[in-house]
């Protein structure tokens, strides 16, 4: 059952999201960005309460999870139906208050997927749009004319801003000129000329190819890093979100389902969802767990393998749990040594049968029929649970095994969680 | 070297589709065409000079021209507005408005001067108090331009609807997020990307406003237009009388035809000749 489709759930979900707000919401210290806040568009509903304090970081969700809405929430483009969105401890929309400041006066930068420059102006046309007036901005052909220093001022500001960008002298050139890495860097520097105190950026790579992408990436976040400027960036793809960002918000069908530093957000997802997000690529149902101790659980998988994980069981008792092991940390062995090991360590171990390996470059992409007395034959039959190993070519093509062969999965105490099933 | 030549240059029997397209095509433009084509032909043209000389021609022709252009000067203040207003704002009966831009195209243009007659005449409610005064509105300039208004607007709304729904909303919601007010956004972003359709839209307008007939026969029979006094000519002295007079107009609307390809080519309507910025997607 999805947790936001009862009325009882959506009450409680308002009211955490109130609280969250009060919690977070204008304390005068609170750096960067706090938002919590509710928003309706016709059946979807979207419900965001996270922090994007100094530093990047990235809101992370699959297509549809209410990404881009959450950043025009932000930048004041889209209206929220009740909850705070707060800026520096200062706060841009507060429901309960009735404070709301319009988008033009918010300080928020904000370059979409499209980069939309004006396509109609320069370069130099299109940085200047957003200069401060004492910068050569707006009616600056006025100013210009009453104080002549106003020129220099604005020709130097956008030269500097296009320094920053790393693209000196580009200041003639129209949009169409550019290619989709300087377009970006452009839409960049515009937002930067009106010295915004928080930046957003809608799926800033994915516009680009994919050699454009790789290149651009370190660039980027040096450019961001540099300015200083607290950035929320949007990103559908996780690889993009690790170059990227500090900090990790992850979206998923307009909840956030976890947040905080990359890599420990990254290393615990508390849901399938986060799981499937995250790249761990396994899910494993369970038949049952039960406490191993005070840190330790034992989980009871559906073949009866069982594994003792260093986490306490989850307290909920209504939830359903399933094991998440991370693809690419999971080692793999022949079953002989297999054996030694298992008498020695008893812990995090399971045995299965290859079932295919597919060579994806960098990588081996194994996947593993787990069960102990299968035969060759039935591991290839495509039923059973099955278990995603990464393995890198060289520790592939050690193991020397083909399909069928047992094989037994290695996991480190940090590649296995036990999960509350939220999506299926 | 004589044989590959000719090899490459030999015909390729098009696609059946391709084909069919190209005749259609063909069969509309000679439709189009056969009635100018035959003017040349027709055309009293020893009568031309004659008729450059009628001073109520070039009177005509003078009221045409200018009403026209007032006709459409009034049309951009009102018509490039409100057409912003309906490619971007959600409001509550929107689609009644599209209708009533729509009715002066639907109206015949008699019904069309009909109605503004009983509205601007003189025992019309605003026709009446103007005339009170002593200034009617109807068969007068005035009346050529209300006639020409109500006519051609439509044209100018429907084109820069067209161009403002074409810029893409992600400049605007930039523009404002770096401090740019409704006002500033509308002058500095909406427009100058819109202006190719705006423009087209009006030269559109300018000739309709040009040719009107069938409203201004009804509110303003006098001063002539152009168009009515072809009518009055045609009725009174046949056809050779009237015929020069098409001249002018068929020397303006090319010029202005022009002007509109022109606009339209030169134009930053996304897809039109700006490439987009969204990068370079394979």
């Amino acid at each position: 059952m999805k947790l936001n489709e009862t009325p009882a759930a959506k009450r409680m979900s308002e009211n955490e999201i109130q609280n969250a707000a009060s919690m977070q919401g204008t304390r005068p210290d609170a750096e960067g960005l706090r938002v919590a806040f509710g928003l309706h568009r016709g059946s979807f509903h979207l419900r965001a309460a996270f922090a994007a304090p100094s530093g990047i970081t990235a809101l992370l969700g699959p297509s549809g999870a209410g990404k881009s809405l959450t950043l025009q929430a932000i930048a004041g483009l889209a209206r929220i139906s009740h909850g705070v969105i707060s800026l520096n401890g200062v706060a841009l929309v507060d429901t309960t208050q009735g404070a709301m400041v319009p988008a033009r006066e918010r300080r928020i930068g904000y370059v979409p997927q499209s980069y939309a420059l004006f396509p109609h102006l320069t370069v130099a046309q299109n940085i200047a749009y957003g200069l401060p007036p004492g910068q050569g901005g707006y009616h600056y052909h006025l100013q210009g004319w009453l104080n002549p220093g106003m020129r220099e001022r604005r020709v130097q500001r956008i030269a500097e801003l296009l320094e920053f960008v790393r693209l000196p002298g580009f200041e003639g050139r129209r949009p169409a000129q550019l290619s989709g890495g300087e377009a970006q860097r452009v839409a960049l520097a515009r937002a930067l000329a009106a010295q915004p105190a928080a930046l957003l950026m809608d799926e800033p790579l994915s516009a680009l190819d994919a050699p454009t992408r790789e290149a651009i990436r370190d660039d980027l976040r040096a450019i961001i890093t540099a300015s200083g400027i607290p950035t929320l960036l949007v990103t559908h793809d996780l690889s993009e979100a690790r170059a990227l960002a500090d900090r990790l918000v992850a979206l998923c069908a307009g909840r956030v389902v976890a947040q905080g530093p990359l890599g420990a957000t990254l290393a615990s997802p508390p849901t399938t969802t986060a799981v499937r997000l995250f790249g761990w690529e396994n899910i494993l149902p369970i038949r049952s767990t039960e406490p191993g101790g005070a840190y330790t659980t034992r989980v009871i998988l559906e073949d009866g393998q069982a594994l003792i994980l260093p986490q306490a069981q989850a307290s909920a008792a209504n939830e359903r749990l399933a094991l998440a092991l991370r693809a690419e940390r999971l080692e793999l062995r022949a079953s002989a040594d297999a054996e030694k090991v298992f008498s020695v360590q008893k812990g995090l171990e399971l045995y299965g049968r290859v079932r295919r390996a597919t060579d994806a470059g960098a990588y081996y992409r194994v996947r593993v029929a787990l069960g102990t007395r299968g035969t060759q034959e039935s591991a290839t039959e495509e039923k059973g649970a099955c278990v995603t190993a990464l393995c890198s070519p060289r520790e592939w093509l050690a193991l020397g095994i083909a399909s069928g062969a047992p094989v037994s999965i290695m996991i480190p105490h940090d590649a296995a969680r036990l999960v509350i099933v939220d999506d299926r | 070297m004589k044989a590959d030549a000719r090899e490459s240059r030999r015909f390729i029997m098009p696609e059946m589709g391709a084909l069919t397209l190209g005749l259609l095509a063909a069969l509309a433009l000679a439709y189009l065409a056969a009635p100018l084509v035959n003017l040349l032909f027709v055309e009293p043209w020893r009568d031309v000079p004659a008729t450059l000389g009628d001073p109520l021609a070039i009177g005509a022709l003078e009221t045409s021209l200018e009403s026209a252009t007032i006709s459409t000067v009034i049309i951009a203040l009102g018509a490039i507005p409100l057409a912003y207003v309906l490619a971007r704002w959600r409001f509550p009966l929107r689609w009644l408005v599209t209708l009533l831009v729509y009715i002066p195209l639907v109206f015949p243009a008699v019904v069309s001067g009909i109605i503004q007659l009983l509205l601007y005449g003189p025992y019309g409610p605003i026709g009446s108090f103007f005339a009170a005064q002593g200034n009617e509105l109807d068969t007068t300039f005035t009346g050529v331009v209300l006639a020409q208004t109500f006519v051609a607007a439509p044209f100018a709304i429907v084109a820069a609807r067209a161009a403002f729904e074409a810029v893409p909303t992600a400049t605007e919601a930039v523009a404002t997020t770096l401090g740019a007010s409704r006002w500033r956004i509308f002058w500095t972003i909406s427009l100058p990307q819109a202006s190719g359709g705006v423009i087209a839209g009006l030269i559109l307008t300018w000739l309709r406003a040009l040719g009107e007939f069938g409203a201004t026969a009804v509110l303003a029979y006098h001063p002539y237009t152009l168009p009515v006094y072809i009518y009055v000519q045609l009725t009174g002295e046949g056809t050779p009388a009237a015929l020069p007079l098409a001249l002018f107009s068929l020397a303006a609307s090319v010029v202005a035809i022009g002007l509109a390809q022109l606009a339209t080519t030169h134009s930053h309507i996304p897809g039109a000749s700006v490439p987009d910025t969204t990068g370079r997607r394979p």
